[in-house]
């Protein structure tokens, strides 16, 4: 979407125009009902973490001065709305209670990738809810330990450690996943 | 730079992840962000109409128009004139009268000159004589305005200056007093030519005067008779009952979209309708049309200020609407197909209506009043046969869950009074009413509004 386009369709959200709305809705929605699936176990929850999300984004469009890219303003607000929610979440909130853990890198592999990519999403999202939120959070968003720690109110050595059993984890289980696509158990799609 | 790698790959798969969300999700959210316009509409709706009725009663009641001045100066002279005829002037002229007059007219001056100080008075005949230019102590009026304890000082200054002009009417003979009340009156419209108000706190009102017919204070009924601060157009509060009436209204309603809305698209489908693709033509309901609206009720109503009524009450209103339907081929349930429209259908609705409205007076006519009316009512629904529409099957159906059971509405009209002298005034005039709230969340009133157009009628009881 051309830059003046998208100034265009921000002006006429913030007069609340249904028509507007809706086209940047549907611009972001699949990208962030992505991001949104990636936090959670279930596609219901995704939807209703969007929901929650757009309104928000509805909400204080104004706060979006232009500086940086609006999708990646929204993916923000997406990614808190998600925390939120799975802090509220009771399903959620045993998983999260993150337990202060010593830091240790169970795994430093670097396999290739050869997963398609709802495969490696549906891997993410088997992890437990604790490793596959850090992991999410630094390995996909970008944000430091450090931040991810004021975040979710943990320490950052928490978050380090989170991280990198959950990246261990993943790695075995992407390992395991092409070796069994490999023999034929699996075939990729 | 190795584990990056495994990072930049998971990064790159995620950013390809696309999921395209349900219908309903959009939904949801346009419901959500559509209450929050709704409740931005109603503060503004609400704040509005509280701005406009605000406004429209402190101006006609604070408002010191030309109208009020003269009526009041005639007033005043009818008052003066029946106390000379009533003075008993014996033995004199109508030129030794005139002559006392101006003998009388300079001795109060003097005496007003006196008693009053510089900047609190307005300017005397002999003072402008002689200083045309000057016509009002601006300054001291002003500074006087201008203090918050405005009243209390007027309250004060009005006992003591009582006094002081008690005094020098009591040393005056009759006929002289009498025309002391031409002089007061005279340097208050000049005053009152100025800045509205007189200067002159001073009410005439002493039953140790002889042969002088009394003139009440300012809080009693004979308002007329008060000279000076008090007798500010309207300012004063009315003591008055309530009084009960009837009240009626009919004319047309009409369901259609909010007024305020700029998306005023037509209440029936376009035809043939399809959905998701279904290569199945639907059905389109009719156009719904306006129809017959009636109120009837009783209200209460009682002067709040000289110029304002507040009142409430209690109705029985009916809107209608209509559409084409065919035949009816459920003897069980009320269904119509909608094929080969043959007849018109009257969808009526019910409603218990509680009305609060503030009736302002917008001539100074007392004889034959014009008020403007204005307020806000709750509704609550009692039943409808209306009908909703499938537009799979093309069939219309009852079905009243889908309708909002409390309507806000606001409403606005001008009330003409014929037979005000009659024991049973009849107000009458055009009226508008807007139903601010939807009349459904789904089905064929989805957010749909009521309002209506007619001639509304008042019958005041219990006149005295």
């Amino acid at each position: 979407m051309r830059q003046m386009d998208q100034e265009l369709l921000l002006k006429d959200c913030l007069k609340q125009k249904p028509e507007a709305q809706r086209k940047l809705y549907d611009l972001f929605a699949p990208t962030m009902l992505g991001v949104c699936f990636r936090y959670t176990k279930s596609l219901e929850d995704a939807e209703d973490i969007l929901q929650n999300g757009f309104v928000k984004v509805f909400k204080h469009l104004k706060q979006y001065k232009g500086e940086g890219e609006l999708g990646a303003w929204i993916r923000k607000i997406m990614v808190n709305t998600a925390l939120n929610y799975l802090k509220s979440n009771k399903k959620y909130q045993y998983d999260l209670s993150f337990d202060e853990m010593p830091l240790h890198l169970v795994s430093t592999e670097n396999p290739e990738i050869n997963l398609q990519t709802k495969q490696l999403t549906e891997l993410i999202r088997q992890l437990p809810t604790g490793f596959q939120t850090v992991f999410n959070m630094h390995a996909v968003e970008g944000y430091s330990h450090v931040e991810i720690a004021s975040m979710l109110g943990i320490s950052d050595g928490t978050s380090r450690s989170q991280y990198a059993r959950g990246r261990a984890l993943l790695i075995d289980w992407i390992e395991k996943f092409s070796l069994k696509a490999q023999d034929g158990n699996y075939g990729t799609k | 730079m190795e584990q990056n790698n495994f990072e930049k790959q998971v990064q790159q798969k995620m950013e390809e992840l696309k999921i395209h969300p349900s219908e309903s999700a959009w939904n949801n959210i346009e419901k959500r962000i559509g209450q929050k316009r709704e409740r931005r509409r109603w503060v503004f709706i609400l704040s509005l109409s509280i701005f406009l009725i605000l406004f429209t009663a402190f101006y006609l009641n604070y408002h010191p128009g030309k109208t009020n001045i003269s009526q009041q100066k005639n007033e005043r002279s009818a008052i003066v004139e029946n106390k000379i005829e009533n003075s008993n002037l014996p033995g004199k002229t109508p030129v030794e009268f005139n002559k006392n007059h101006q003998e009388t007219e300079n001795k109060i001056e003097k005496k007003y000159v006196e008693v009053m100080p510089e900047n609190a008075r307005a300017v005397t005949s002999s003072e402008l004589k002689n200083n045309p230019k000057r016509k009002i102590n601006d300054e001291g009026i002003s500074k006087a305005f201008s203090d918050s304890d405005f009243a209390q000082k007027i309250n004060k200054d009005e006992i003591v200056n009582d006094n002081k002009i008690k005094n020098v009417k009591k040393s005056l003979p009759a006929g002289d007093l009498a025309y002391s009340e031409i002089k007061i009156d005279s340097v208050i419209e000049n005053a009152g030519k100025n800045i509205t108000v007189a200067s002159s706190p001073t009410t005439i009102s002493d039953e140790n005067i002889e042969g002088m017919p009394t003139i009440k204070k300012g809080n009693e009924k004979d308002t007329t008779a008060v000279i000076g601060f008090s007798n500010v157009a309207g300012a004063k509060k009315i003591k008055s009952d309530w009084k009960s009436g009837f009240t009626f209204s009919s004319g047309k309603s009409i369901a259609s979209y909010d007024l305020l809305s700029q998306n005023k698209s037509n209440l029936y489908y376009s035809s043939p309708v399809t959905s998701g693709g279904n290569p199945n033509p639907g059905y389109s309901p009719s156009k719904l049309t306006s129809s017959f609206a009636f109120s009837a009720g009783v209200f209460f109503e009682k002067d709040i200020l000289a110029k304002s009524k507040i009142s409430f009450g209690l109705n029985y209103t009916y809107f209608s609407t209509k559409n084409k339907v065919g035949n009816k081929f459920d003897s069980v349930q009320t269904n119509y197909n909608s094929t080969n429209p043959l007849h018109d259908y009257n969808n009526k609705f019910y409603f218990v209506e509680l009305p609060l409205t503030l009736k302002l007076r917008l001539n100074p006519k007392k004889s034959s009043p014009l008020y403007w009316n204005a307020g806000i009512s709750i509704s609550e629904f009692i039943s409808s046969n209306a009908l909703q529409f499938n537009s799979d099957r093309g069939l219309y159906y009852n079905d009243n869950s889908f309708f909002n059971k409390t309507q806000i509405g606001f409403s606005t009209g001008f009330l003409a009074t014929l037979f005000s002298e009659s024991k049973v005034p009849v107000n009458i005039g055009p009226y508008f009413y807007y139903g601010a709230t939807k009349l459904a969340n789904k089905g064929l009133y989805n957010k749909t509004h009521f309002s209506s157009i007619g001639i509304s009628a008042q019958i005041l009881l219990n006149k005295k």
